[in-house]
C-alpha cells in the first residue's frame, strides 16, 4: 500500500524484494513471504527458496578459477591427432587454427578461432569482471554489466562447437592404416573447461548485481543523510 | 493481518539467536583445487616424459622435417627431430633430436644411427614405407655404461651384426668380384643368407667374406659345400659356342652365391660355425666329378674346360686343361665326369668329337653348330674298367656284335652317301650306313649297313635298295612336284627300300647279303619290258621319255636303238607292273608332243615334261610286248564304247581333229577324223560321242557347225552366242534336238557309223529350213543374214543377195524360211523391205539403224511357190485381218497417214491402214480397220471427221477454243468419229462399208452420247 506512493524514478524509493522480506521461487516463480533464517520450500512447487542463490560468489569463483586452470593444457596440449598413412600429426587449437588459415579456409579458421580460443577466454574475463567489479569500483554501470552477463551465457553454449567438431571427425575418420582421427587430452580439458565455465555463469546470481547496487545507494544515503541534516 | 493474531515483533522482546560465523570455505573450493592438481599432473607428466636430446650429423637433412621425421627402432617411435642447424663444416647437418627417455641406456657410442629413405636400385627395393611415411632415422644400439649424445649418421644400413642369428661362416676370396655385403647366398636358387661383411687377410693377400646362413638353413651347409660365384651372367663365349649362365635374376642384377654339395660323396658333417670355404669362380670349377683320362689326335675344334662330353644328349662332364703327351704325340685331357656315368667307363667305352658338318648334300652335328663340338659316348657295359680312352674323329662303327642286320649296298659310286647316311623305310629311319669300301675288283663301292634290330625283318631277299639323296623335281603344267624321302634324307642323302609286292619273297635276308643300289625309286621298280617301234625317235630321250597312261606313269624309255635294215627305232620301256593287263594285241601307242597353232595350244605340259607316249588301252587277250607308235593320235576304233557317227558337211571350216562335240553347251563327245566323202565334193567328219551321252543321239538329231562366234546386236542389247571358247578357236559341232527327242526312252537308238547332215549353224539346224527367191528391184540394205519378220517374229533368213541372171538391173535375193510358214507362203504372198524412217510425225524402226534393214513377210494362203516378187514398201492394204473393215471417202488426204488412229471419244479404236486414190480419182479411199470390241459403235449414222491438227477458234469477244483429239493425233494426224444417241443412232453396218470423212465435226457430234454394250474383249494393244 505504501509502495503506491513511491515514484518509480527515484532510485532511492526503489526496494528490493529481499528488502521486502519476499522470496522467489526460481522454478514456479510464486512469491513468498522470507523467513529468514529458516529452511523453506515453494508452498507451490517444493522448491527450496533463498532470497539469493547460496554461496553464488564463491561458486562462481571457484568454477572461474578451475575453468581458468584447465584452459592452459586445453590449448597447450594436443586437441586432435590425424594420422595419415601411419604419420601421425597432432595438433593444437591455436595449431589446428593456424593449420586452416595455411590451408586457405579462412572462414571455417576464424569460427574455430573465436568458438575456441576467443569465447572461452572472453567468458571467463567476462565472469571474472563482473565479479570484481561486486567487489571492488568498477566503471560500469549495472546496466552494462547485466548485458555482458547475458551475452557470456549466450555465446557460452557455442564453445563446444570445437569438441563437437573433434568427436564427429573422431568417429567419421577411422579407416585405420589410411586416415584415423582421434581427440588428445586437451579435447577433455578443454571440453571441461566450457562446461565450467558454463557452470560459472549459472551459479552467479544475477540479482547480486542489484542487491550491490543497493547497498551502494545505501552508502549514498548514509553518506547524504548527514549532508542533508 | 490482524495485530492480535500476530503482535509486532519488533515491539516483542525477543532472544536474539546465536550467530554462528559463516563457513568460510565452501565445498566448491575442491573444483578449483582438483582442476589445480590436474595441471600440475600433466606438467609434471610433460616434464618427466620429456626426452633426451641428443644431436645427430647428418650429410643432408633432405626429407627430414621439425616434428616429423622420427627415430624408429624396430618399428617403434624412439624420437622425433625437433629442430636441425647446419654444422660449422657447412658439409654436414645437425639434427636436434629428442630421444625417448626410455632410450637413454641405448644412446651409446654403439648406438649406431642412419636415415632410411626409399631405394629403389636394381637389386631390390627399401625402405618403400618411407615413401608414405617420409624419411625416417633408424636406431641401431647394444647397451652399455657409457653414454654419448652427439651421433654421426652411417650414409647407409649398417650389415647384421656378428650376433645375428644363424650359422656364421667365412669364405675365401681371391679377388671381391661382385661381392659386397648383402651379397645373397643361394640354394637351388632359395635365398638362404648373405654376406655381412668382407675383410682383408692374410697381409692383405686374400679377402674372407663373412656368411650368415639363416638358422633355418644352416644345415644344408657341410663340411663338404662347395661355393661358387654366380654373380652376374656368366658368358663364355668361344666357336664352340656361347653360354650364357646366371642363378636368379636377382643375383644376375646384384651378384650372389650359391652352393652345393655334392650328392655323389659320403654325407658330410654339417659346417661348423666359423668353417672356411673356398669360393670358386663358377659351378664348373666347383663341382666335383670322375676323372678320365682323354687323348685326342686333334684338339683343333674342342675348348678346355668348355667343351661338354654329352651322353644321349644329356651333359655328363666337361673337358679338362689339354696336356701335350709327346711320346705318342696326342693331346691329353683330364675330364671330370658325372659319376653316373662311372659304371660304363670300360674298355669297350668309345668317345667321338662331334663336329657340325655342313656340306652342300649334308648336315649333320647341328646341335653342335649351335653349342659347339661336343664329345659323345657309347657306353659299353662289358669289359674292363678303364680311365682312360682313346677319343675318335667321328663316330665309330658298330661292332658287328651289335643285333641288328649288318649286310652290304653295293653301288656304282659313292654319290652323296656317306658314313651314317640314313636306310629308311617308308620314310622312318631303320637303319644307317656304317662304312663304305671299295669293293675288292675296285669296280664298286661296298657300304656297309646296318638295320636295327626291331626292323631287320622288313629286309628280305627281293627288297631293292635305291638313292633318295637330293630332291627329285618333277615339273608340268600341272604343278611341280618336289619328292624327297625326308627333309634329313634331301640334307645329309640315304637309302631307302622298298620290297615289291608282286614278286614277293618271304626269304629274309641275313647278315652279309650283297644288295645293289639303284638310282631312284623308278629305277628300282621292277617292271616289264616292252619294246615301241618308232619311225622318228626325234624328242625321245632314254631314262626321261616315259609312257604315260590317263596321266599315270607306266614306264620310261630305258635305251633306244636303230633297227638296221629299216627306217625305224626301238625304245626299250620298262613298264610298272600294273600296266601287264594293258600290253595286249589292240593296244595303240602314240606320241605325245606339243601343238601350237591358231585354234589353240596343246599339250603344253610336254614342254616342260617332254613329249612323252600315252596309250589306248585294247580289248583283247592276246599279250603283247611290241608295239608300233604312231606319231599322231590314232582315231578310235568303231569297237570303242561309244557312238561313233559320220557327218556330212560341205566344207571343213575351222573344225579340226579333237574339236568337241557340244550338246547344251556340254562336250558329248569329239571329232575324231574327217576325210573326203566318196563323191569329192564334200567332206565326212567322224565324231565319237561318249557312251554316258549315247542316248542323246537321235535319229532325228541335228548337228550343226558351233565354230567361232556369233554377234547378235539389237536395242535390246548385245548377244554373244558361242559354244564354248574352245570352239571358238578349235571349232566345234554342236548338236541340237527338237521337241521330238524324249530323253531317257532309249527309243531314239542310233547305230554306229549313221551319217547325219551337218547344218551351217544353229538356226539352220533348228527350223529345217526351205529356200526361196525373192526378186527385188533394189535391196535397201539387205545383206546376208538379214531377218524376215512375219508378225514380228523372225522366221528366216537372208541366205544371198546376188544380181539376177534374167535381169542384171534387179536383184535375187535367196531366203532361208522355217518350215513352219511353208504352209502359208502361198504365190501371192508378198515380201517387203523395212527400213528406219525418220518424218516429223514418226520415226519407225530405228531399231534397224542397229540390227540392219529386215525383211517384212505377208503371207498369203494359196500354192507354193518359191519365187517371189520383192516390194518396194510396205503395199496398201485395204483390209486387216484383225479387226473391222469400213472405207472413208474424203476430197483430200490431208496430214492421214497409214498407221494414224481412229478415235471414239478419244480413245483409239482402230487405225488407217491404208489409202488410195479412187478408181474415179475424184476422192481418196481411206482404209479403216477397227478393232472387234468396238465394231459395235459402228452405226449407220456415225460421222467421221479428220482429227488431225489443232482446232483454233480464236475469238475476240467470245471464248477462243483449241480443240484437238489426242496429242497423237496432233502430231501425227487421226480420225475420229461418233455415233449418234440411240434412237438416232442406226443399223450396224457390215464390212466393208463406206463414210464420208469430214474435216471437221459438227458441234452436235460432240455431244451425241450414245450408250453401246461392247462385247468383252481381252485388251490387246
Amino acid at each position: 500500500m505504501a509502495s503506491k506512493t513511491i515514484t518509480p524514478t527515484l532510485p532511492d524509493k526503489i526496494i528490493t524484494g529481499k528488502e521486502a522480506g519476499l522470496v522467489l521461487c526460481t522454478e514456479c516463480h510464486k512469491v513468498h513471504r522470507y523467513i529468514p533464517d529458516a529452511e523453506q520450500e515453494c508452498k507451490c512447487c517444493g522448491a527450496d527458496l533463498h532470497q539469493r542463490k547460496p554461496d553464488s560468489i564463491n561458486r562462481t569463483w571457484a568454477f572461474l578459477i578451475a575453468s581458468m586452470i584447465l584452459y592452459i593444457p586445453a590449448n597447450t596440449m594436443m586437441i586432435m591427432n590425424v594420422a595419415y598413412f601411419g604419420a601421425d600429426e597432432p595438433s593444437t587449437i591455436m595449431g589446428g587454427v593456424i593449420l586452416l588459415l595455411q590451408m586457405g579456409s579462412h572462414a571455417v579458421a576464424f569460427v574455430v578461432f573465436v568458438a575456441s580460443v576467443l569465447v572461452p577466454l572472453f567468458k571467463m574475463i567476462g565472469i571474472m569482471l563482473i565479479l570484481f567489479s561486486l567487489k571492488y569500483k568498477v566503471n560500469m554501470t549495472d546496466r552494462q554489466r547485466i548485458k555482458m552477463f547475458r551475452f557470456i551465457e549466450f555465446i557460452g553454449r557455442w564453445s563446444m562447437l570445437d569438441i563437437f567438431v573433434i568427436s564427429i571427425l573422431a568417429a567419421l575418420v577411422h579407416i585405420t592404416g589410411v586416415a584415423e582421427i582421434t581427440a588428445g587430452p586437451a579435447a577433455t580439458a578443454f571440453g571441461t573447461v566450457v562446461v565450467l565455465t558454463m557452470l560459472a555463469a549459472s551459479s552467479f546470481d544475477t540479482r547480486l548485481l542489484w542487491d550491490y547496487k543497493r547497498k551502494n545507494y545505501k552508502n549514498i544515503e548514509l553518506k547524504q543523510e548527514p549532508a542533508a541534516d | 493481518m490482524s495485530n492480535n493474531e500476530h503482535p509486532d515483533i519488533n515491539s516483542v522482546p525477543l532472544a536474539r539467536p546465536k550467530v554462528n560465523s559463516r563457513r568460510s570455505f565452501s565445498p566448491i573450493w575442491i573444483l578449483p583445487v582438483v582442476a589445480l592438481l590436474i595441471g600440475l599432473g600433466l606438467i609434471v607428466e610433460s616434464y618427466l616424459s620429456a626426452g633426451i636430446m641428443i644431436t645427430l650429423k647428418v650429410r643432408t637433412a633432405e626429407g627430414i622435417e621439425v616434428g616429423k621425421t622420427r627415430v624408429f627402432y624396430k618399428g617403434i617411435t624412439t624420437g622425433v627431430v625437433k629442430s636441425y642447424e647446419v654444422a660449422d663444416d657447412l658439409q654436414h647437418v645437425i639434427l636436434h633430436i629428442e630421444m625417448d627417455k626410455r632410450t637413454e641406456p641405448y644412446l651409446n657410442e654403439k648406438a649406431k644411427f642412419w636415415v632410411v629413405e626409399p631405394r629403389i636400385t636394381l637389386s631390390g627395393v627399401s625402405g618403400l614405407d618411407t615413401i608414405l611415411k617420409g624419411r625416417y632415422i633408424a636406431i641401431d644400439s647394444e647397451k652399455s655404461e657409457t653414454s654419448k649424445r652427439d651421433f654421426v649418421a652411417l650414409d647407409r644400413a649398417p650389415p647384421p651384426s656378428g650376433k645375428t642369428p644363424g650359422l656364421h661362416i667365412k669364405l675365401r676370396l681371391n679377388r671381391l668380384a661382385s661381392v659386397d655385403r648383402g651379397t645373397v647366398v643361394f640354394y637351388k636358387q632359395v635365398p638362404v643368407g648373405e654376406v655381412i661383411n668382407y675383410t682383408l687377410e692374410e697381409n692383405d693377400s686374400e679377402i674372407h667374406a663373412w656368411v650368415v646362413i639363416r638358422p633355418e638353413y644352416a644345415h644344408l651347409v657341410k663340411e663338404n659345400s662347395r661355393f661358387y660365384n654366380v654373380s652376374g651372367i656368366s658368358i663364355k663365349a668361344g666357336l664352340n659356342g656361347v653360354e650364357i649362365k646366371t642363378e636368379s635374376l636377382v643375383s644376375l642384377l646384384v651378384g650372389g652365391i650359391a652352393f652345393t654339395t655334392p650328392l655323389e660323396e659320403k654325407p658330410a658333417q654339417p659346417a661348423k660355425h666359423g668353417s672356411l670355404f673356398l669360393l670358386y669362380d663358377d659351378f664348373e670349377s666347383a663341382r666335383v666329378g670322375i676323372p678320365v683320362i682323354l687323348r685326342f689326335k686333334n684338339i683343333d675344334s674342342l675348348a678346355a674346360n668348355q667343351t661338354k662330353i654329352k651322353y644321349q644328349g644329356q651333359v655328363i662332364g666337361r673337358l679338362g686343361k689339354f696336356a701335350y703327351d709327346r711320346k705318342t704325340d696326342e693331346s691329353i685331357c683330364v675330364a671330370k665326369l658325372s659319376p653316373l656315368v662311372a659304371d660304363v667307363l670300360t674298355e669297350n667305352t668309345q668317345f667321338w668329337i662331334v663336329k657340325p658338318s655342313v656340306s652342300i648334300l649334308k648336315i649333320s652335328g647341328l646341335d653342335a653348330l649351335l653349342e659347339g663340338n661336343y664329345l659323345e659316348l657309347r657306353p659299353s657295359g662289358t669289359g674292363k674298367k678303364s680311365r682312360e680312352f682313346r677319343v675318335y674323329e667321328s663316330v665309330p662303327p658298330l661292332p658287328a656284335s651289335v643285333p641288328g642286320l649288318h649286310f652290304t649296298i653295293e653301288s656304282e659310286d659313292l654319290g652323296s652317301i656317306s658314313k651314317d647316311t640314313p636306310l629308311y623305310y617308308k620314310n622312318i629311319k631303320v637303319g644307317n650306313i656304317e662304312s663304305f669300301k671299295l669293293a675288292e675288283n675296285n669296280e664298286k663301292v661296298q657300304l656297309q649297313a646296318y638295320i636295327k634290330p626291331e626292323f631287320a625283318h622288313l629286309v628280305t631277299e627281293s627288297t631293292r635298295f635305291y638313292n633318295v639323296s637330293g630332291v627329285n623335281i618333277k615339273g608340268g603344267l600341272t604343278g611341280i612336284k618336289v619328292t624327297t624321302e625326308s627333309i634329313a634324307s634331301l640334307l645329309s642323302g640315304g637309302i631307302a627300300f622298298y620290297s615289291p609286292s608282286y614278286k614277293k619273297s618271304d626269304i629274309k635276308a641275313k647278315n652279309g647279303d650283297v644288295f645293289p643300289l639303284y638310282d631312284s625309286f623308278d629305277d628300282a621298280k621292277a617292271g616289264i619290258e616292252v619294246s615301241l617301234i618308232f619311225d622318228d625317235t626325234t624328242g625321245l630321250t632314254a631314262d626321261v621319255t616315259k609312257v604315260i597312261y590317263k596321266g599315270i606313269v607306266l614306264g620310261v624309255i630305258k635305251k633306244i636303238t636303230p633297227n638296221t635294215g629299216q627306217e625305224t627305232a626301238t625304245a626299250t620301256v620298262i613298264m610298272d607292273p600294273i600296266a601287264d593287263f594293258g600290253l595286249v594285241e589292240d593296244t595303240q601307242f602314240w606320241m605325245v608332243r606339243p601343238k601350237f597353232d591358231i585354234t589353240g595350244v596343246e599339250n603344253l605340259e610336254t614342254l616342260l615334261a617332254g613329249d612323252y607316249i600315252t596309250m589306248r588301252l585294247g580289248k583283247s587277250k592276246k599279250k603283247k610286248y611290241r608295239f608300233k607308235v604312231s606319231m599322231t593320235k590314232p582315231p578310235l576304233d568303231a569297237s570303242y564304247p561309244g557312238l561313233h557317227l559320220k557327218l556330212n558337211s560341205s566344207e571343213l571350216g575351222s573344225i579340226s581333229i579333237g574339236a568337241p562335240v557340244m550338246y547344251h553347251r556340254i562336250k558329248i563327245g569329239n571329232v575324231q577324223d574327217y576325210e573326203l566323202a566318196a563323191d569329192g565334193k564334200s567332206i565326212n567328219i567322224l565324231i565319237y560321242i561318249y557312251p554316258r551321252y549315247m542316248n542323246l543321239v537321235s535319229p532325228n538329231s541335228r548337228f550343226y557347225n558351233a565354230s567361232g562366234f556369233k554377234v547378235e546386236m539389237g536395242l535390246s542389247g548385245l548377244s554373244v552366242r558361242t559354244e564354248s571358247v574352245k570352239s571358238i578357236l578349235k571349232g566345234g559341232i554342236g548338236l541340237y534336238n527338237d521337241a521330238r527327242y524324249e530323253p531317257g526312252t532309249g527309243k531314239h537308238k542310233v547305230p554306229n557309223g549313221t551319217k547325219y547332215r551337218l547344218f551351217d549353224d544353229y538356226e539352220a539346224a533348228q527350223i529345217n529350213a526351205f529356200y526361196v527367191t525373192v526378186l527385188f528391184d533394189k535391196v535397201d540394205g539387205l545383206s546376208y543374214g538379214s531377218k524376215v519378220i512375219y508378225n514380228d517374229i523372225e522366221v528366216g533368213k537372208v541366205r544371198s543377195v546376188k544380181l539376177s541372171r534374167k535381169d542384171a538391173e534387179k536383184v535375187e535375193v535367196s531366203l532361208e524360211l522355217n518350215e513352219q510358214i511353208k504352209p502359208l507362203l502361198g504365190k501371192r504372198s508378198r515380201f517387203w523391205v523395212v527400213r528406219a524412217e525418220f518424218g516429223l510425225a514418226k520415226i519407225k524402226n530405228v531399231g534397224n539403224l542397229i540390227t540392219g534393214n529386215f525383211l517384212r513377210l505377208e503371207p498369203v494362203r494359196g500354192p507354193f511357190s518359191d519365187y517371189f516378187i520383192g516390194y518396194k514398201e510396205k503395199p496398201l492394204k485395204k483390209q486387216s485381218a484383225a479387226g473391222f473393215n469400213i472405207h472413208l471417202t474424203a476430197s483430200r488426204l490431208g496430214s492421214i497417214k497409214v498407221g494414224d488412229g481412229v478415235y471414239y471419244r478419244q480413245i483409239k479404236v482402230g487405225e488407217v491402214v491404208g489409202y488410195e486414190l479412187a478408181d474415179t480419182s475424184d476422192q481418196i479411199l481411206i482404209h479403216l480397220t477397227i478393232r472387234e470390241r468396238f465394231r459395235p459403235l459402228l452405226r449407220e449414222n456415225s460421222r467421221f471427221w479428220n482429227a488431225s491438227g489443232i482446232s483454233m477458234d480464236i475469238n475476240l469477244f467470245g471464248r477462243s477454243k483449241i480443240r484437238t483429239e489426242s496429242v497423237e493425233s496432233v502430231l501425227s494426224g487421226g480420225i475420229a468419229f461418233a455415233t449418234p444417241d440411240n434412237d438416232a443412232m442406226g443399223k450396224e453396218l457390215s464390212e466393208g462399208s463406206y463414210y464420208i470423212l469430214h474435216d471437221e465435226p459438227q458441234p452436235q457430234w460432240l455431244k451425241w452420247n450414245p450408250i453401246i454394250p461392247l462385247s468383252r474383249e481381252i485388251q490387246q494393244n
